[in-house]
């Protein structure tokens, strides 16, 4: 059991959070441009992240994963060797904190089946929250623009309180898009709100590599929560990392913290702790202007 | 008023169905079976959407349009991905469109974008050197500990998430043959660009895709593959009282050659052996296991931790050379030289119990101990997309002498133990690349060692047992052992989905001999042998071969069964001609072992498991020959074969609610073995014999255990404990009585640890152990003990990197007869990076209390004992690492 928890926070490290249970040959993949601008007068409180949305036939998986990464099924590891003793590891893990630019969790989305599910971790335990699938009345308009290689037709929609226009493609016969945005008879491969704040811009695409998957295959079920008790456990990593992970893996002794920045770079130590706590409070004013205005 | 409503509803219905078009159908393949999730389309003349829809679980869709909209041009499409798309223009008056979608094969164009793919196969992580390294870093070890999931323990070996490595490559390459501990701090970190875990590290290139393993590999990516630069690192230290240390590393890696090379010295108590030993051995080698029989003292080393009590003046030289050709083919070679000067100094008594009688020693023991080691060895490995061969060639040399001087509570005198070695070994290893699916194996060693020892002891000890009551000079005990062993096997492997069975023959042939001889020296001067045996001249031969089947099932998240059966047929046979002595041994085993794991839920597990085995011990146990193995215990054989089986059962429940944190695991187990000999001790005020008897015996355990951990959220810290307690019942023959025995034990131990101030890390562990035995006859003997052992760390990082460690340790023990010891130990450290002149510095104060002494209490169902070792007081060290 301790084992595959600390094997789950491999994933934690390189910032594929929690993974979905079932992922599914990838068709093609879109990377957007994600911007937020969280309050126009403090120009630093800028989320900017390349996410990425991995489509398959059935469901698609929209998270950081970097987009030159090519998934492929794990082969099974082989069952242990019968009549062996049980192996007792020695060694640590560390807890990772990220900043909060950083999206540490993955939405799939399941056009047929009206789900939308996401993953997300806390500290070396991977958590799945069910969320509600959304219903978006889109207008189409007869504006057409080309995105890539696509022709891209707009349409207009309300999602979280937000009037987004979104571009989409039926060449790309996927009712998907990024984030939450879908619904719409092809791929969304632009969108952005009304008030300017929100914005997924299309930056490239490209079809599977031999072998290739929509996302990795959980070492072991996430444990289903609802958001509150999500946050909770959230809110007491953030206050106590090293603690929490230590409490998770059931190590003894010291379970040393890193800070991961919006720039992919670790901190240790004392500037780790530093920017923590600089994080908690800038979250707060993250918190102000959210992405979903209403739910 | 009801129905005025009613009427207004159908009115509003109406009016919308006068306001609204809705065109529907059905979707389906062209077997016929419902396409869902197509995305249905109603484009205009120009190609637009107007509208748009997709099909439910039936095929079914519909497309509500506005009357108003102009039919003409209107066309509905459906798009599938696994579908050739399809398209029907809208026509007048009809609503109904239902679509029969041929298969495709790629319905989507090839996108242009592309860019070299970084292949993710079961999950690699890489670190960028750069993103972790910080200025005051020197080996690619201190990038390393920065690491996420790395860890790196004392003796080198690396961890990940948990998990030891299988092995740590250099740029693809097993340079140090498993002792990687050597190489992480010797190689600086410019020198690498990036560090690789490999989750299934597959090393062998026909195995690859075949043969996913459990192995995690650490490969160091070298920045610069063609560069011939040697680099070096450098430690120097000095101390109170009169301590030094010092190590010189050169180090250099490319593509065609890699060599590592380090020389170090120490008297500080730093053990060099963790680098001459293998951290990781490959495959499951059988070698052949040859233990010293004679010993200079009786009383084991202390429960501290080494560098507290090892007394040393230590020199290593480690040579690593690597040459690989363009033809996959590699050249290796490992040399490691150690000499040491250990100095080992101790009191002991001890007391032994009968069922009627308790009778006590005492032993004083001032040792120095010089031993030397010289191993080396060449490999040769072809790596090839069709086979994979590996022939490594060692050769161990070493030698160990003791001199001593011994006060007993009848004598004082000096004696020396000296030992040689010699052990070279073969070990050839064959994978061919089969076009199945399955992995066949082949393995072939060859290993010869021998190990001569002669213990002389200055003074004609015990003269009634040796020499018919008549007093001497001295005694000389020789003794030699040697192993002459082929092992082969085959194997193959198939590994399903869920499925995996392994088929295995193997192969043993073993030679052994132990040779002793027992030297008197007589008043007058002359040697003669001890009369009353004719010493050991033993033969032993061992063959065995065995098949094995191992099957097992996993579900992943559900289940996993296991179950092995072994056959085993092995025959043994052993002379001694002195004695008329001539044995063999058919054995026919079959040893069945069964595992089973079901997962309850996510977070909850239960297991069980069974084994049966069976097993003949080893020549050391039917010697016929007196073999005085210290100047107080003779020991012979007077017995067959001892024969041992066995089962072995447990089952064991896992818990885990990770959102509130807590964890619990539990098991019981239980082991019953059975002998068919049993070791009698003959006690005398001086001599303790010991014989082995063919008297059958069962030694039955049940051991419980429990363990779990929780964060405390109001304290914002973690505790954990474990427990366990278990009983066991044996017996024990003493001066000819059988005596049953009892044993209870109980263990305890808790720990927390809690972070202060971010910049304050404490952390506390406690361990309380109790143990009871009882000989289970009329006023037997009683024995209990009560150990506890707590342990408080706490580190604090001052400004610019200054790291102050602290610990404390408190060892309180205590036996039923009052006897109590109580220790405080205290260590600090101080580590400074002066990062302009790129330099580390370390300044270590150890036993700051200096405690010369430590007190060891040992207490059994048959014996009690107290040592008391000297070890090393109060220790100050400055040590300064730099690059050159």
């Amino acid at each position: 059991m301790l084992k595959q928890f600390l094997t789950l926070s491999g994933f934690f490290i390189c910032g594929i959070n929690a993974k979905s249970q079932t992922p599914e040959p990838m068709v093609v993949k879109v990377a957007y441009s994600f911007i937020h601008i969280i309050d126009k007068q403090q120009p630093d409180t800028l989320h900017n992240e390349e996410l990425v949305l991995r489509i398959g036939k059935n469901s698609a998986v929209y998270g950081s994963y970097p987009f030159s990464a090519v998934i492929q099924p794990r082969e099974e590891a082989p069952p242990p060797p019968s009549g062996g003793v049980t192996r007792v590891y020695t060694g640590r893990p560390m807890a990772v904190v990220n900043d909060w630019g950083i999206t540490n969790w993955q939405l799939v989305q399941k056009p047929a089946e009206k789900q939308l599910t996401r993953y997300e971790s806390v500290g070396l335990s991977g958590y799945e929250i069910t969320e509600k699938f959304p219903v978006i009345k889109w207008t189409t308009n007869t504006l057409t623009k080309k995105i890539g290689e696509y022709t891209c037709q707009q349409a207009t929609g309300t999602y979280g309180g937000r009037n987004y226009t979104a571009w989409f493609t039926s060449d790309l016969p996927f009712s998907v898009g990024p984030w939450k945005l879908n619904g719409l008879p092809g791929v969304i491969l632009e969108a952005y709100d009304e008030k300017q704040e929100v914005f997924f811009l299309f930056k490239k695409i490209a079809t599977a590599e031999t072998g290739e998957i929509t996302c990795n295959e959980s070492f072991k079920p996430p444990v289903k929560v609802s958001n509150d008790a999500l946050n909770k456990a959230k809110r007491a990593f953030d206050e106590n990392p090293s603690g929490i992970v230590q409490a998770q893996s059931g190590v003894s002794g010291d379970v040393s913290m890193r800070f991961k920045d919006r720039r992919g770079k670790f901190h240790s130590g004392e500037a780790a702790t530093k920017l923590l706590a600089e994080k908690i409070k800038s979250e707060k004013s993250v918190l102000k202007n959210p992405l979903e205005l209403s739910k | 008023m009801r129905g005025i409503i009613q009427v207004l509803i159908l009115l509003v219905y109406c009016n919308n169905l006068h306001a609204q078009l809705i065109f529907s159908g059905t979707v389906k393949d062209e077997k016929g079976a419902a396409i869902k999730g197509a995305n249905v389309l109603l484009k205009d003349a120009k190609g637009l959407i107007i509208q748009f829809s997709n099909t439910g679980n039936n095929g079914y869709y519909d497309i509500i349009v506005s009357k108003a909209l102009t039919i003409d041009g209107l066309l509905i499409e459906v798009k599938h991905i696994s579908y050739e798309t399809m398209q029907q223009p809208v026509e007048k008056n009809r609503l109904l469109y239902d679509f029969v979608l041929k298969e495709a094969v790629q319905s989507l164009n090839e996108v242009t974008v592309r860019q070299r793919p970084i292949v993710n196969k079961g999950d690699t992580i890489r670190y960028n050197v750069a993103f972790f390294a910080k200025e005051e870093d020197r080996t690619i070890e201190d990038v390393m500990k920065r690491m996420p999931g790395i860890d790196i323990a004392e003796d080198g070996t690396i961890s990940f998430n948990g998990k030891k490595i299988g092995n740590l490559y250099t740029g693809g390459d097993d340079l140090m043959d498993g002792r990687y501990g050597a190489a992480t701090k010797a190689i600086k970190k410019e020198m690498i660009e990036t560090i690789e875990i490999i989750q299934q590290h597959q090393p062998v290139k026909v195995l690859r895709n075949k043969k996913p393993t459990d192995n995690i590999g650490l490969n160091l990516v070298l920045k610069d593959e063609n560069s011939w630069k040697v680099s070096g690192l450098g430690m120097a230290g000095a101390g109170l009282p009169g301590l030094y240390t010092a190590n010189l590393n050169a180090v250099m890696l490319n593509k065609k050659v890699k060599t590592i090379n380090s020389v170090k010295a120490n008297n500080t108590g730093e053990d060099y052996r963790s680098e001459i030993a293998r951290l990781s051995l490959p495959g499951d080698n059988e070698q052949p296991v040859l233990s010293d029989i004679l010993s200079s003292g009786t009383a084991g080393d202390p429960d501290l931790p080494r560098r507290n009590y090892y007394i040393n003046n230590s020199g290593l030289v480690n040579i690593n050379y690597l040459f690989k050709n363009k033809k996959d083919i590699q050249f290796r070679t490992n040399v490691q030289g150690f000499t040491d000067k250990q100095r080992v100094n101790y009191y002991n008594q001890t007391q032994l119990f009968t069922a009627t009688d308790t009778i006590g020693y005492f032993e004083q023991l001032t040792m120095t101990r010089r031993p030397w080691q010289l191993n080396g060895s060449i490999n040769l490995q072809a790596n090839k997309e069709k086979y994979y061969l590996n022939n490594r060639t060692s050769l161990e040399l070493g030698a160990s002498g003791e001199n001593s001087s011994l006060t007993t509570q009848s004598a004082v005198f000096s004696q020396q133990l000296t030992g040689r070695q010699f052990a070279l070994g073969n070990e050839f290893h064959v994978i061919p690349a089969l076009k199945t699916k399955g992995i066949m194996e082949l393995t072939w060693n060859i290993h010869h060692a021998r190990r001569p020892q002669s213990l002389f002891i200055n003074d004609g000890l015990h003269v009634d047992l040796l020499n018919e009551g008549m007093h001497y000079q001295a005694m000389i005990q020789e003794a030699m052992v040697k192993v002459l062993q082929n092992n082969a096997h085959v194997s193959y492997l198939l590994i399903g989905q869920k499925f995996r069975q392994q088929y295995k023959l193997a192969l043993l042939q073993e030679n052994k001999q132990l040779e002793s001889a027992l030297t008197l020296a007589q008043n007058n001067g002359s040697w003669n042998k001890y009369r009353d045996d004719a010493g050991n001249n033993l033969y032993w031969n061992r063959y065995r071969a065995s098949m094995s089947a191992d099957y097992s099932w996993v579900k992943a998240n559900r289940y996993e069964v296991s179950i092995s059966i072994p056959v085993t047929l092995q025959h043994i046979r052993y002379r001694q001609e002195e004695y008329a002595l001539s044995e063999k041994y058919n054995r026919f085993w079959v040893n069945p072992s069964l595992a089973y794991k079901k997962w309850i839920n996510a977070e909850e597990y239960f297991s069980a498991s069974y084994g049966y085995k069976n097993s003949l011990s080893d020549m050391h146990s039917v010697y016929r020959g007196v073999v005085l193995t210290n100047y107080r215990s003779l020991q012979a054989n007077d017995a067959p074969l001892q024969e041992k089986s066995g089962h072995i059962a447990g089952i064991t429940y896992s818990f885990q609610r990770t959102l509130q944190m807590l964890f619990l695991n539990g098991g019981l187990s239980f082991t019953s073995d059975r002998v068919n000999t049993l070791l009698s001790t003959r006690i005398t005020n001086d001599i303790k014999r010991n014989v082995l008897l063919a008297i059958p015996n069962t030694r039955n355990s049940w051991q419980l255990q429990g363990g779990g951990s929780k964060y405390l959220y109001f304290l914002k810290a973690t505790m954990s404990f474990k427990t366990n307690y278990s009983i066991t019942r044996m017996q024990q023959y003493i001066n000819e009585e059988l005596i049953p025995v009892k044993f209870h034990s109980a263990n305890g131990s808790v720990s927390l640890d809690k972070k202060l101030f971010n910049k304050v890390s404490l952390n506390y562990a406690g361990n309380y152990s109790y143990s009871f035995m009882k000989q289970q006859v009329k006023d037997g003997n009683k024995n209990n003990m009560q150990r506890l052992d707590q342990q408080l760390n706490s580190s604090f990082t001052l400004f610019k990197g200054l790291l102050f460690q602290v610990q404390v340790r408190n060892i309180y023990s205590r036996s039923n007869d009052g006897m109590a010891v109580n220790y405080w130990f205290a260590d600090t450290r101080l580590r400074y990076p002066v990062k302009k002149w790129k330099m580390d510095l370390d300044l270590d104060c150890t036993n700051i209390a200096n405690i010369n002494r430590y007190e060891l209490l040992r207490v059994d169902a048959s014996f009690a004992s107290m040592s008391h070792y000297d070890i090393r007081g109060r220790m100050l060290l400055l040590r300064v690492a730099f690059n050159f």
